[in-house]
């Protein structure tokens, strides 16, 4: 098709990557650190100065060993980008300690006057220092905002401003706290179309009142709450998709009933009073379409009494899915999820789709993960070794020559320590590998044929790696215990 | 959903190597520029890719297929979970390949604009030199011998960079 690109191609051997242009390999580099980016100017020639115009600037104070160079280092890069007049998409900030660290202040500033359409901050902590993000809130340019406050909301941030972002649409806060309760909260940001609330907490003015969430907007249509305490009232007639994690008083406008699809309600430990505030969410959105629950809930509901006298509210409802929190298969009691619980969802939609997970299949799932690390571990720590083997090796050709036998044999002990120091670390792996493979082996049996397949054939997979593996691992190991290691032999591993 | 109907229009895409997938036009427009070609009729029955290679085009076609089947965000606001989590796990387990082999599946979805792909290979490259060393970047891309700087440039390199390294 095109036969420049083509020679291009042909021309080098292994390394393609050099040969793609600059906003794929910006793509890339989005994904990491600035740090690590700059760090990588000594790659190679093709690398030496991507730097110098990636959009995307990660930075975070943990690559430091000390804040006041961590401070030198956003100034620098960022001074470097506005000199430059490189296009900045997006800013992130990770970094532990006060909020009133100028560098702060400087990426928020920065952001601000370039028009940085995304930016995220995480693991603020200022309770009095709150001021200093004022200027993001009247940003005309931000897109996407995320803000992390530190630890508990007890030390997050504190907020009182009213937020004008006309440009906002993705909006992200954990661990903040509001002061006042305001009758309401984003309506200054008219475009906002995703919000998540995680651990926030609105402090009432009179601290008899309970926490209450006022979230009024006409074009929200996605909206997460988790580990939200008091009451949330929302009123937006576009919601769509709502994910409520942990327990919380919710209370929709009328239009937010009809216009819900989608609810993904979660809670881990659910306790037996809650099953009212379940019920009562559950009466007030009758227009869903999908419905996601965790097994605990459909457990409590199961025994539940007055459900049997609810008539379902779900019209419409396309599919079920019920999945399980908690992995522990519980040996006694064997949960049933009651005909009364599934005619409450189902009655009403009789062609909706219902998919049970069972704790098997997430057990098995997890554990299946688990082996692919461990063969991960273990693949690196093979390679490892043949390398040090080889330097170690190459160390002792040159030394012997010129040692005394008594010498040689101390050193010959020390290097069959550590070779037996590593050969245990594996053994123990491999045998855990065993083991896991036959803990899937059972847990694949148990889940029903249709879930099963695509496991297996992961499984299968996995096994295939490990054989690789192990053939490895035990040549690697005839190698070495041969009577006579030469040095033949160890290049011929390598 | 329906693929694989006999009925429908079928594309044949030609690799370097002279081998022909015969593909349903569908998956086919999941690449932007082979859209892009049928659009302005300017493809033949045979679309050849001189510069993509066998192996790396049965891939490319295996995740077109999948993303073809897949109902899409935009067309359809009743997109089924279990469909969306279907084809995250796809997606996870087709980057499962060796570090040339998703080079060569980048270069090749850049050349036929697949978005999605292009940004899965992305995300898998970074994940795997995230963190590591520039030595041990240089062999996981298996970066050219010729390209490397010389000792001085990588120490001039060093020295104006030198408030970067900690």
């Amino acid at each position: 098709m095109d036969s420049s690109y083509d020679k291009k191609r042909m021309s080098v051997e292994g390394d393609r990557l050099s040969n793609l242009p600059d906003d794929l390999i910006h793509k890339i580099l989005s994904y990491i650190g600035i740090k690590q980016v700059i760090e990588m100017t000594v790659l190679s020639s093709r690398w030496r100065y991507v730097w110098t115009s990636v959009p995307c600037l990660d930075f975070s104070s943990q690559d430091f060993s000390a804040v006041i160079k961590f401070s030198k280092f956003v100034t620098r890069v960022l001074t470097h980008h506005r000199n430059k007049k490189v296009q900045v998409y997006s800013i992130k900030l990770s970094f532990r300690g006060k909020t009133s660290h100028g560098f702060v202040k400087r990426i928020i500033k920065y952001a601000v006057s370039h028009d940085v359409p995304q930016l995220s901050i995480k693991s603020l902590d200022c309770k009095r220092n709150s001021e200093l993000l004022l200027p993001l809130f009247s940003s005309r340019s931000l897109k996407h905002l995320t803000l992390t406050g530190s630890y508990s909301y007890c030390n997050g941030i504190t907020l009182t401003s009213i937020w004008e972002l006309p440009a906002l649409t993705t909006l992200y806060l954990k661990g903040l706290r509001w002061f006042d309760q305001r009758a309401d909260l984003f309506s200054n940001c008219p475009n906002l179309k995703n919000l998540t609330l995680i651990g926030c907490k609105s402090t009432p003015p009179n601290r008899l009142n309970h926490s209450v969430f006022n979230i009024f907007h006409t074009r929200l249509t996605d909206l997460t709450l988790e580990s939200i305490e008091g009451y949330v009232n929302v009123e937006a007639p576009q919601l769509k998709n709502l994910i409520v994690k942990g327990i919380c008083s919710l209370k929709f406008s009328a239009d937010v009933a009809l216009s819900l699809e989608k609810l993904d309600l979660c809670i881990s430990k659910p306790h037996k009073s809650y099953a009212d505030k379940i019920v009562g969410l559950l009466q007030q959105v009758q227009g869903l379409k999908f419905l996601t629950l965790n097994l605990e809930i459909v457990e409590l509901l199961s025994s539940y009494e007055p459900i049997s006298h609810q008539p379902s509210p779900f019209a419409n409802l396309k599919s079920l899915k019920i999945y399980p929190v908690s992995k522990r298969i519980a040996q006694k009691k064997k949960v049933n999820v009651s005909n009364v619980v599934k005619n409450y969802f189902l009655d009403s939609s009789l062609s909706a789709t219902v998919n049970l997970v069972k704790r098997e299949e997430i057990r098995a799932q997890a554990t299946l993960e688990r082996l692919q690390r461990l063969l991960n571990q273990l693949k690196e720590s093979i390679e490892n070794n043949k390398a040090q083997m080889l330097m170690v090796e190459n160390q002792r050709a040159q030394q012997e020559t010129k040692m005394q036998w008594r010498e040689r044999l101390t050193h010959i002990g020390s290097y069959w320590k550590d070779l037996n120091e590593w050969h245990e670390k594996v053994n123990k792996k491999a045998c855990r590998i065993i083991k896991m493979s036959r803990k899937i082996e059972i847990l694949l049996r148990k889940m029903p044929t249709s879930n099963r397949v695509k496991m297996q054939s992961i499984f299968a997979r996995l096994g295939a790696e490990a054989d690789a593996i192990m053939d490895n691992m035990i040549d690697h190991m005839r190698i070495k215990y041969s009577k006579k290691p030469c040095r033949l032999d160890v290049s011929l591993i390598s | 959903m329906s693929t694989s109907s006999s009925s429908s229009k079928k594309i044949v895409l030609k690799s370097a190597d002279n081998e022909t997938f015969e593909i349903d036009e569908i998956v086919a427009l999941e690449s932007q520029a082979i859209k892009n070609m049928i659009e302005d009729e300017c493809a033949d029955n045979v679309i050849p890719l001189g510069n993509i290679d066998s192996k790396t085009l049965s891939k490319i076609i295996e995740y077109c297929k999948k993303h073809a089947e897949s109902p899409k965000k935009d067309d359809n606001a009743d997109i089924d979970e279990k469909a969306v989590e279907d084809l995250k796990s796809f997606d996870a387990e087709f980057a499962k390949v060796d570090m040339p082999l998703i080079q060569d599946i980048l270069m090749a979805a850049n050349f036929l604009n697949i978005d999605n792909l292009i940004g899965l290979m992305c995300r898998t490259i970074a994940d795997r030199i995230k963190g590591k060393t520039p030595e041990e970047i240089r062999k996981i891309l298996n970066i050219n011998k010729n390209d490397l700087l010389s000792p001085e440039q990588e120490a001039k390199a060093r020295e104006e960079n030198s408030w970067a390294f900690d």
